[in-house]
């Protein structure tokens, strides 16, 4: 690995844990579990498209690791976990048929796909099917959020091939 | 504006109106869903159910870290020692549309009318 794509690997887990810790700082305004704004998913969409799909992963997987360690219980590292990879899963399978426009549209997959991930992981500890009446909350934050995220995700792309931080080609 | 994106666009806003009928539909079928049992559930297991009809004076119950209020007809959490409080937030429930979840500490309450609902069982 280059010395300067391991720096920019984690000059992102850097701020995607930073955008956590700021986001679970804000107030939550609707009382459903598991409804966020879900921030550091733009790092993860941007590094899928900047960086790889590989790298993306490590990311995620160091940002996980990291946030759970620092601000998180046991518990929320599994929903964390199945969220996450699910959410990456989707996203990076969908980058590699889906114009680049509709990025907004796979960010709405992404969090869609992380809320399947949670809702899955809540059945299996609460081993109540009835928590997935949440779900129903979750598909529509998850369009409001992914949205807002997918456009910010955009805009830092554009920003990022623009400035060209790796020095590489891109496709 | 790109022809996938009006159709990835259409798509998003049919699932949000068809979530939020979901939810309305839910909550205001109260006759189909309505009971007269509050079931509580640590760690997935049955650990109280309470005939919610019978109750004349409101009382609390207290369960590791939460404290409930059963009253008639209703109940809801009233303390919480998470972090997140979402449980005390979400206020009482009166059917069974909609449990009361807390994750952290794994307690679900959730209302039924059937004494013999014993719900599935997932994993270990």
């Amino acid at each position: 690995m280059k010395t300067k794509k391991m720096i920019v690997i984690s000059l992102f887990v850097c701020m995607s844990v930073a955008i956590y810790a700021i986001e679970s700082m804000i107030p939550t305004l609707i009382p459903i579990p598991g409804v966020k704004p879900g921030l550091a998913n733009i790092i993860t969409l941007v590094s899928i498209y900047i960086l790889g799909k590989k790298e993306a992963f490590l990311i995620l997987m160091l940002r996980i690791a990291l946030t759970t360690l620092l601000f998180g219980q046991v518990m929320s590292m599994w929903f964390s976990l199945a969220g996450g990879i699910l959410s990456f899963v989707v996203m990076s399978c969908l980058s590699l048929f889906m114009d680049e426009d509709n990025i907004w549209a796979i960010s709405v997959f992404g969090a869609f796909a992380h809320n399947v991930g949670q809702i899955a992981v809540a059945v299996i500890v609460t081993r109540q099917l009835a928590v997935t009446y949440y779900f129903l909350f979750l598909i529509i934050s998850s369009i409001v959020t992914g949205v807002f995220t997918g456009i910010c995700s955009k805009l830092c792309i554009k920003q990022a091939k623009r400035i060209n931080i790796l020095n590489i080609r891109h496709r | 504006m790109k022809k996938s994106t009006k159709i990835l666009a259409t798509c998003f806003s049919v699932a949000a109106i068809a979530a939020a009928a979901g939810i309305i539909y839910l909550n205001n079928s109260s006759d189909a869903l309505s009971g007269k049992y509050a079931c509580i559930f640590e760690n997935g297991e049955l650990v109280q159910r309470i005939d919610l009809t019978s109750i004349v004076k409101p009382h609390k119950i207290e369960l590791g870290g939460n404290v409930i209020l059963v009253e008639n007809g209703r109940v809801s959490m009233v303390e919480a020692d998470c972090p997140d409080k979402l449980c005390i937030k979400q206020g009482a429930i009166t059917n069974g549309a909609r449990p009361i979840v807390c994750l952290p500490n794994n307690v679900v309450i959730k209302i039924t009318d059937d004494i013999t609902d014993v719900d599935i069982t997932v994993g270990a």
